[in-house]
């Protein structure tokens, strides 16, 4: 595939209205504000249409100066609205964005004819004509009215980020603190909006209205998925960004398509991978970690039913059916199959003919896991007066989290050792020897 | 203009009559239903089940390549779903928070749906006019039978809502309660999120994608200025979505522009009842933004007066506190 000039200079357009976009909108996912750059990106219309009704001109920075103020009407609108006339902020948000919106439809009706201004061109921009329109040659290159505009912007956002980063980092993490530190929120966050604003009218010639808000909320949230620290949120929304504007870009040239649709689409791709493959919280990892989780209190559980049922067979039990000696499914699930097999795999259990039987090392694992619930019934019945019905639900599920012996219960343990060791339920609490701690 | 406004208002020809049928009703049961989204905190979800309407839509065009209206809504109302359950089900399980959730969705639904809309325009014989048609809406060309159905919908829509009264009021205002109750509240969430699918899904072909959000955000937050009680919420939004739908599309028919094209539909109706909206938000005597400035000064001057009173009586009592008013750091 070769690529023209003209399709570098899409590129490139894309890159910078993509960039200072991510840059943003990763600030603006932190402190909860996604949405507003939605609604600034329908809301700037009226402006860019009143700008243009008053010059009668494309003049790009008439339009800004529109858009910028119909923007921060929109932010003031809301925050008025929020806050003395007592509406949800998202409903608020509502109300602004869309009478906005359609003020600035219905004012598209008063454009004099013959001047070119379709409100499509406007919600989808038109990336592909990046080239037909250009500024005075600059060192002999024409460089496109877009990129032009483009380039000032996404320099400026780039800098106001990194010169202030460390601001911008306790504004976003813990506004409170900052205040009391004796720095701006309000100047800061005015800055933030502005800045957005700003942005969101020098794309929209190149991505349209609608796109901006896929390219500002996106790669931000995506990068969310994906790390911890904000620094790297910033660095990878940027990567996301580039990768998606030029991916978006290939794909257009490719199909002959949209160009700001694809690096759209791209962008939700990379969210939906992000979303189930991230390693920290991707919805495939947090399944793994649960059935892992699943399968470990499978394991002790079985570990503990086998135990239970040896005592039963030595007539050392006393009396009080417990439920979980008898329960063994017919079919067993995933989640006990892998349990059965790890334990075999560990020497845990030992197969005698069909069945299965605790070895050494599965019996003092065992001992350890019934001694701790046990000890927690005891101390259940203790000190919580529960009654006797009701302490073997709470001890089995904290028998699988803590220890009694190793948390801040050790006394009790200790206590214990001295007397004569029964359960609530008058069942012997097992021995561990605790010099050569079996491993479970 | 005044007198055909006025001749639009009074409806005396079938033509008017069949297409304020239509907005009125379709008006009405948005009022009522923005109220359980808006009250439930989920007003933006409308917002992006409108977005994806439109990828719904051109999916349903290419798949059966017919411009017939129902299967086109029908993939709307599809993709509205789609939208909508994935915002649930990824509403807490990642750090992403609902609102960034929300505009993800809004972005790249919109984003395929104009990925699809070229490709339908590049496909041999494929036209899109028609399509686009429905991010901005046509009222005023509603046909008798549209009218209806739309009327038969939103009528369907108000009364399950009045069936179930109690169990929304319950749901909205303390979902853990009603769990403990026993409600299915899951199930009547979707039952509300499929109910704003509907309206949306209704509402795209008569005011068009963006303007349905309004008109379900917007009479609901006007009848929130002026009650706190939930039914006589209903009420009053529905009223609002309803006269301000007959309003908007009379205005449209009738004012003209400079180049004697007539105004769209959808934006009109909505800046018409946001009017309304304004004016109630900044009038309304409990909860307006006027009222809500003149309480607070009020209670400024309470404090400061009775700072005052306490200072005097301290001077009285021939006890120093502090600095003067003037230095403390009080504001005049």
């Amino acid at each position: 595939m070769s690529i023209t000039a003209s399709e570098w200079w899409m590129m490139l357009t894309a890159v910078l209205a993509c960039v200072p976009c991510a840059l943003l909108g990763a600030l603006l996912v932190l402190r909860r504000m996604a949405l507003l750059g939605d609604a600034i990106s329908h809301a700037v219309l009226p402006g860019i249409v009143g700008a243009f009704i008053f010059t009668a001109t494309r003049n790009p920075y008439a339009m800004l100066a529109g858009a910028m103020v119909s923007g921060l009407m929109t932010a003031w609108f809301t925050s008025l609205f929020s806050r003395y006339g007592r509406v949800a902020e998202d409903a608020s948000l509502g109300v602004v964005f869309t009478t906005m919106f359609a003020l600035g439809v219905v004012m598209l009706q008063f454009v004099p004819r013959g001047v070119d201004m379709d409100p499509t061109c406007v919600l989808y921009g038109l990336l592909e004509f990046t080239s037909l329109r250009t500024v005075e040659p600059v060192a002999g290159l024409r460089v496109p009215e877009a990129t032009a505009l483009l380039a000032p912007v996404a320099v400026g956002v780039v800098l106001f980020v990194g010169i202030f980063y460390r601001r911008i980092r306790l504004v976003s993490f813990d506004p409170a603190l900052a205040r009391s530190l004796g720095i701006a929120v309000g100047v800061f966050s005015a800055a933030l909006l502005t800045l957005t604003a700003a942005t969101v009218v020098a794309s929209f010639q190149a991505v349209g209205s609608i796109l901006v808000v896929a390219m500002l909320v996106t790669p931000g949230a995506t990068a969310q998925l994906l790390t911890d620290r904000l620094w790297s949120m910033l660095a990878l929304s940027c990567v996301l960004a580039v990768t998606a504007a030029v991916g978006g870009c290939l794909m257009a040239i490719h199909f002959d398509s949209s160009a700001a649709g694809w690096i759209g689409v791209v962008s939700g791709g990379q969210f939906a991978l992000a979303a189930v493959l991230s390693p920290s919280q991707g919805l495939l990892i947090k399944r793994v970690r649960s059935l892992a989780l699943r399968v470990r209190i499978e394991r002790e559980d079985l570990l503990a039913t086998m135990y239970r049922r040896e005592e039963l067979r030595a007539g050392q039990r006393v009396d009080l059916p417990d439920t979980s000696v008898d329960r063994m499914p017919k079919r067993p699930s995933l989640v006990t199959v892998l349990a059965l097999r790890s334990l075999r795999k560990g020497k845990y259990l030992a197969s005698v003919g069909r069945a299965v039987e605790l070895t050494d090392l599965g019996r003092s694992a065992a001992a350890e896991l019934v001694r701790r619930h046990r000890l927690w019934e005891r101390y259940l019945s203790e000190n919580l007066a529960l009654p006797l019905d009701h302490l073997h639900e709470p001890a089995h599920r904290l028998e699988h989290f803590a220890d009694p012996e190793r948390d801040e219960l050790k006394q009790i343990a200790e206590h214990e050792a001295t007397k004569n060791l029964l359960d609530p339920h008058g069942r012997p609490i097992p021995r561990v020897d605790r010099d050569s701690p079996p491993r479970r | 203009m005044w007198d055909e406004l006025l001749n639009m208002l009074t409806m005396r020809d079938s033509t008017t009559r069949t297409v304020m049928l239509g907005v009125g009703s379709l008006g009405v049961a948005c009022g009522v239903v923005g109220c359980l989204t808006v009250l439930r905190r989920r007003a933006l979800i409308a917002d992006a089940v409108a977005h994806a309407a439109l990828p719904g839509v051109c999916v349903s065009f290419l798949v059966l390549g017919e411009r017939e209206l129902a299967p086109l809504l029908l993939g709307a109302l599809v993709a509205g779903l789609i939208a909508s359950g994935i915002i649930a089900f990824m509403r807490g399980r990642t750090r992403v928070k609902d609102d960034a959730l929300i505009a993800v969705v809004i972005g790249v639904a919109f984003a395929i749906g104009i990925v699809l809309l070229k490709s339908i325009e590049r496909a041999p014989g494929g036209n899109k006019s028609g399509l686009d048609g429905f991010i901005f809406g046509k009222a005023a060309s509603m046909i008798r039978q549209e009218a209806v159905t739309v009327a038969v919908v939103s009528a369907a829509l108000v009364a399950v809502v009045l069936l179930l009264f109690k169990v929304m009021k319950l749901v909205t205002f303390d979902p853990a309660f009603a769990r403990s109750a026993g409600l299915r509240v899951g199930l009547i969430d979707l039952l509300i999120v499929s109910m704003v699918c509907v309206c949306t899904v209704v509402g795209l072909p008569a005011v068009g994608a963006l303007m349905i959000v309004a008109l379900m955000i917007i009479p609901a937050v006007t009848a929130r200025s002026w009650t706190d009680r939930f039914s006589v919420m209903l009420v009053i939004a529905g009223a609002v979505g309803g006269a301000g739908a007959i309003v908007g599309t009379a205005l449209s028919a009738s004012v003209r522009t400079t180049s004697g094209s007539s105004l769209p539909v959808g934006p009109t109706i909505v800046l018409t009842i946001a009017a309304l909206c304004v004016l109630s938000l900044t009038l309304s005597p409990k909860r307006g933004v006027l009222a809500g400035w003149l309480r607070h000064r009020r209670a400024r001057r309470a404090i400061l007066a009775q700072r005052a009173r306490e200072r005097a009586g301290a001077v009285e009592a021939g006890v120093r506190i502090g600095p003067s008013p003037g230095a403390s750091g009080v504001r005049r």
